[in-house]
């Protein structure tokens, strides 16, 4: 099975990979400009029903928000470099990433784009990843390694969990005819002429070139076999290595010709879908030596 | 439920039975789970069925952070139909309108609410109804002229020209092949 064995030292890494890239995400995102929609069109979604309704006006400002990315930040911050007392400050942080992404998808569409890096967020908020490659970290005794394994096959599991859902309901939901017509195509145009994250994109080129067209329509339920069969990933390894360059390719196709890049993906799948802990261990040797006495 | 629906929904709930059947059966990932304290197993399992759950009913508004993942399920015909942003400035300056961009942190979770808007009053039959699905667009476009204008003080928009466009999916040559429909006129202040 996929992280067969797993070192604290590799959870850290996983541990400042995530909370970094939501480091890099949330610095990145002027969230305060939100508020230039007016409020009435905005509607909580999920969670975010929870808060009373009288405080809303009050949450829906420039400065408040201004702080949420403040406080997100510094928290991040004190997550990547793995700071005590860890797992307090990783639920609060994730409570406010939560309601950060809850917020910005009140607006009557619910993307996906950062959604599995917020599982991931969750899950090494719970366990401990910060017992290596943290700054002033206490000595942990004997903790299993099982508590290390865990968190790491539980966000492949979630990832691939995330792909399997995608395959199955365009399966149930589509059937067979969404492969047999043109839909890719149609989608591809359409993505490549409605303004998107890129500009214009390459998807122009799928119109222009048949052959190319022909290959994406070939390309649609091959990609969807895998999406639906993702689970194996965590079991078979000739499996994973396949899947790995068909999602890889997938996903350069869609941020190419649809200008859809999943780019939080991207990184989860290179930290929890390969076999990290090899890797790590040739740059971290004392990752080998965790390992054993865990 | 629509009975396509309840079928639809029989036949994912399928899928992920046989799934989580053949996770069961993994004796690694099992004794994985089995190592590890109640609170632990607790945790992974809620996060498992929440996904699940929101997956399985359709939840997304409800069932946030956990939503239904499903992109590109139905089948599409015929030739694909968008709609494009244009203005003109104060200076008579013809610009695009990238909603997208200019909308910023919002991005697409702006833009197909917007196009859903369009599409929605654009087929309206009822008057009534239509006037005001209008307005709500009108203000929508006016917040995103506002977002605009802002990142561009020295010549701000004054009218936005939205375009009902179709792609000719077979006869498409280059972009000028693209049918434009003026759609929709706004002057904004």
């Amino acid at each position: 099975m996929l992280h067969e064995k797993v070192s604290p030292q590799t959870l850290g890494f996983a541990r400042i990979a995530v909370y970094g890239i939501w480091f890099w995400h949330v610095a990145n995102d002027p969230l305060h400009t939100v508020t230039e929609v007016p409020f009435a069109y905005f509607s909580p979604i999920g969670v975010l029903r929870l808060v009373p309704e009288s405080v809303w006006p009050l949450f829906y400002t420039a400065e408040f928000l201004l702080v949420l990315k403040l406080v997100m930040l510094t928290c991040l911050a004190l997550l990547v470099l793995g700071v005590w007392p860890f797992r307090c400050l990783a639920i609060f942080t994730c409570i406010l990433l939560t309601f950060y992404q809850g917020l910005i998808r009140g607006f009557g569409y619910i993307n996906h784009g950062e959604l599995p890096m917020l599982y991931a967020a969750y899950v090494l908020a719970v366990f401990p990843s910060a017992h290596a490659l943290s700054l002033g970290r206490r000595k942990v005794a004997d903790a299993p390694p099982v508590i290390y394994k865990a968190p790491m096959t539980a966000v492949a599991l979630l990832l691939c969990l995330t792909y399997t859902f995608i395959g199955a309901r365009r399966l149930a939901a589509g059937g067979l005819a969404i492969f047999i017509n043109e839909t890719i195509v149609h989608m591809v145009a359409l993505r490549t002429f409605e303004r998107g994250s890129s500009g214009p994109g390459y998807g122009r080129l799928v119109l222009a070139y048949p052959w190319l067209a022909f290959t994406l329509q070939i390309g649609f339920p091959v990609v969807t076999g895998f999406e639906l069969l993702s689970l194996l990933c965590l079991f078979y390894r000739r499996f994973r290595c396949a899947w790995i360059v068909v999602m890889f390719a997938f996903h350069l196709m869609t941020g190419l010709f649809m200008q859809i890049w999943f780019t939080a993906n991207f990184l989860l799948i290179l930290v929890f879908l390969t076999d990290i802990d090899r890797l790590l261990a040739a740059w971290l040797p004392q990752s080998v030596k965790g390992n054993s006495s865990g | 439920m629509q009975h396509s629906e309840w079928l639809r929904l029989i036949f994912e709930a399928c899928i992920y039975l046989g799934l989580l059947l053949f996770l069961a059966q993994q004796k690694s990932l099992m004794s994985t789970l089995k190592a590890l304290s109640l609170p632990y197993q607790i945790f992974l399992a809620v996060l498992v069925i929440a996904m699940l759950g929101a997956q399985l009913i359709d939840g997304g508004k409800r069932t946030f952070p956990f939503v239904v993942w499903a992109m590109y399920t139905r089948p599409a015909y015929g030739d694909p139909q968008y709609y494009d942003y244009s203005a003109m400035s104060q200076n008579g300056r013809e610009v695009q309108l990238d909603v997208f961009r200019v909308s910023r942190t919002l991005s697409s979770r702006l833009m197909f609410p917007l196009r859903d808007m369009a599409r929605e009053f654009d087929r309206a039959r009822e008057e009534s109804q239509r006037q005001a699905m209008i307005a709500d667009y009108e203000t929508i476009l006016r917040a995103v002229a506002h977002m605009y204008n802002r990142r561009n003080p020295d010549d701000p928009i004054r009218t936005i020209y939205v375009w009902h466009c179709t792609i000719p999916l077979h006869a498409y040559r280059n972009s000028s092949s693209i049918q434009r429909r003026l759609l929709w006129q706004l002057q904004v202040q």
